[in-house]
């Protein structure tokens, strides 16, 4: 098949996945406790003004989950493409323990002390770009190999998480509550300043990103072979790994740590489209989104009356699906 | 273009990986560069493109246009073979790519014979046919300048010959200057227009083959007793017999 019309029927499957995303957007905001019901209630019918409060509540969570997850899914396959190995997401890598002992230490203390209200969220973020720092730095070392920074990464995140469960000991029960609903990944923290803040920050960074489509595909061959065509490879590198850690740290340190989105959405686009970033890059953002909402669909379908935490739905997938992409590549290499 | 080596030394640790090299790189020539392992080629290399911090000038006539073929080639990806090509127009290329791109990676392909790969994972091709591949993608840049590292270490005989002849042939119509690091001495013996003999980190000759490939310097060079005749084609065959032991010269 010649190679337009491939690309057109890729941009076809985007089309048909952002459709897919939208459906279930629509699916989302109806789906709670029985049809737009609140308390047992269906205030559609019986109450209508507070359908409208309903409505705003789920539509917030709603949006959120949808930015939360475009997030994840451009932040994870950044990660993979730049330290080009298909387990390295911001969750594998320790950025996600990281900014769950950044909430953790907030939660303990204060820290950072001046925002007020978004304490946690920025003690989150900053912990994320701490850990996101020490990965760089060990790159501008160079002559690493893409192993020895999973293996720092695993390291990150288990230096976190015993940092986590340090301040866990510490705090008082109420507070260690918080810590455990953190870590978990809960939408329920949506607000309209989360869907705003995200919305700004996903879209600064999809444009960016997107503008480094051809060097991103570049960045996946040799790098000398990237180096020679003129693309400047430290420099590239750094700015796309820097722009997808930001841009996950900003959407986790509302909803809590989602794992798993950004190793899942990344490869499944990849099977459908290929590795071609003018179109893996969108699609990871709206795969992204169906995963996320597939899952947020799920923890409140399956206990009747529950929600469980979305972060538990999506590990519970993902673990298998990390070790079958692992096996898969130590199969093909 | 010509390429002018001036004074080449490149030190890592302290240590001097190539010291005061100096050669120049003639267009229209397929430069061969040999020697054991560890004699500094590939630093050579690296160092003409700049990849490596070094003291010295390497001087470019004009405006150059490389391509670079290094010695691996990392395959764990889900580009096509002609996504792989493509991407050798890094530069020229926006979202959408035009006819005219389109064209030049197909008669690229043509050029090679690997027109009914176009459409096949390039990482579930073997590594000949990899190195193929490569090759397209470094000629679609349509390079003033080629630079390749062992580039036909995973071939067989036949696609080895049908390699170097193809890039000789490039180097000679588009007279463009061709260096590549080889370890068969038969086959640089055959395809160099130049040859560089490098031992540790220095060139100790440079330019003419037929004075190069000298039996006893060979020998010394590699620690390897060879044999050298003529062919049919006259071209010269080096053959390696044994090692040489250790002081029994």
């Amino acid at each position: 098949m010649a190679y337009q019309e491939k690309n057109r029927r890729k941009i076809l499957l985007l089309l048909l996945m952002g459709f897919l995303a939208f459906s279930l957007v629509i699916v989302d905001i109806y789906h709670g406790f029985g049809a737009l019901s609140f308390l047992g209630t269906n205030v559609a019918s019986q109450q209508p003004e507070l359908a409208g409060v309903v409505l705003k509540m789920r539509l917030t969570r709603t949006l959120t989950a949808t930015l939360v997850g475009a997030s994840l899914g451009l932040a994870g396959l950044c990660m993979q493409n730049m330290l080009k190995n298909p387990i390295a997401t911001p969750f594998t890598l320790g950025l996600s323990s990281a900014a769950s002992f950044g909430a953790s230490l907030s939660i303990l203390s204060g820290f950072p002390f001046v925002f007020g209200q978004a304490n946690v969220q920025a003690s989150a973020i900053f912990f994320c770009f701490l850990g996101s720092a020490v990965i760089l730095l060990i790159f501008s070392a160079g002559q690493v190999s893409m192993n020895t920074i999973i293996l720092v990464g695993t390291a990150i995140n288990l230096f976190f998480t015993s940092l986590q469960e340090l301040s866990k000991y510490f705090a008082s029960e109420r507070n260690a509550q918080r810590m455990t609903t953190w870590s978990l990944g809960d939408l329920s923290k949506s607000s309209w300043d989360s869907v705003l803040v995200v919305f700004i920050v996903l879209y600064i960074v999809l444009v960016l990103i997107y503008r480094q489509s051809w060097e991103m595909n570049l960045l996946q061959l040799s790098d000398e072979s990237a180096q020679s065509m003129g693309v400047n490879v430290k420099r590239t590198r750094l700015l796309i790994f820097f722009a997808s850690a930001l841009v996950k740290a900003v959407a986790i340190s509302f909803v809590g740590t989602i794992g798993f989105i950004g190793l899942i959405a990344p490869h499944f686009v990849k099977v459908l489209v290929g590795n071609d970033a003018r179109f893996t890059i969108i699609g990871s953002a709206i795969m992204g989104i169906v995963v996320l909402l597939l899952a947020a669909i799920v923890s409140k379908a399956l206990i009747p009356g529950t929600i469980i935490p979305v972060g538990i739905i999506t590990s519970l997938v993902g673990v298998p699906f990390m070790c079958l992409v692992a096996i898969r590549k130590g199969q093909r290499s | 273009m010509t390429i002018l080596v001036e004074n080449l030394t490149v030190q890592k640790k302290e240590k001097p990986i190539l010291q005061d090299v100096n050669c120049r790189f003639e267009d229209g020539h397929l430069s061969t560069i040999i020697g054991v392992n560890g004699s500094g080629k590939s630093i050579f290399l690296k160092a003409l493109l700049g990849f490596e911090k070094k003291d010295g000038q390497v001087t470019f006539e004009k405006d150059h246009n490389i391509s670079y073929i290094p010695q691996k080639v990392t395959a764990d990806q889900y580009f096509t073979v002609f996504e792989f090509i493509l991407l050798g127009l890094y530069g020229d290329l926006d979202f959408r790519v035009n006819d005219g791109q389109l064209a030049a990676i197909e008669s690229v392909m043509d050029e090679l014979e690997i027109s009914d790969l176009a459409d096949q994972q390039f990482a579930d091709l073997s590594g000949g046919q990899q190195q193929l591949v490569v090759l397209a993608q470094a000629l679609v840049r349509q390079p003033t300048v080629i630079i390749a590292d062992e580039p036909t270490s995973a071939l067989d005989i036949k696609k080895q010959l049908q390699y170097l002849q193809t890039l000789q042939r490039y180097v000679h119509r588009h007279q463009i200057v061709g260096i590549i690091v080889i370890h068969d001495l038969t086959l640089a013996a055959r395809f160099s227009d130049s040859l560089y003999l490098m031992q540790g980190g220095q060139l100790i000759s440079a330019g003419d083959p037929d004075r190069a490939l000298q039996q006893d310097r060979l020998e010394d060079l590699y620690g390897v007793e060879l044999e050298m005749k003529e062919t049919v084609d006259q071209h010269l065959a080096i053959i390696p017999l044994r090692p040489i032991e250790e002081g029994s010269r």
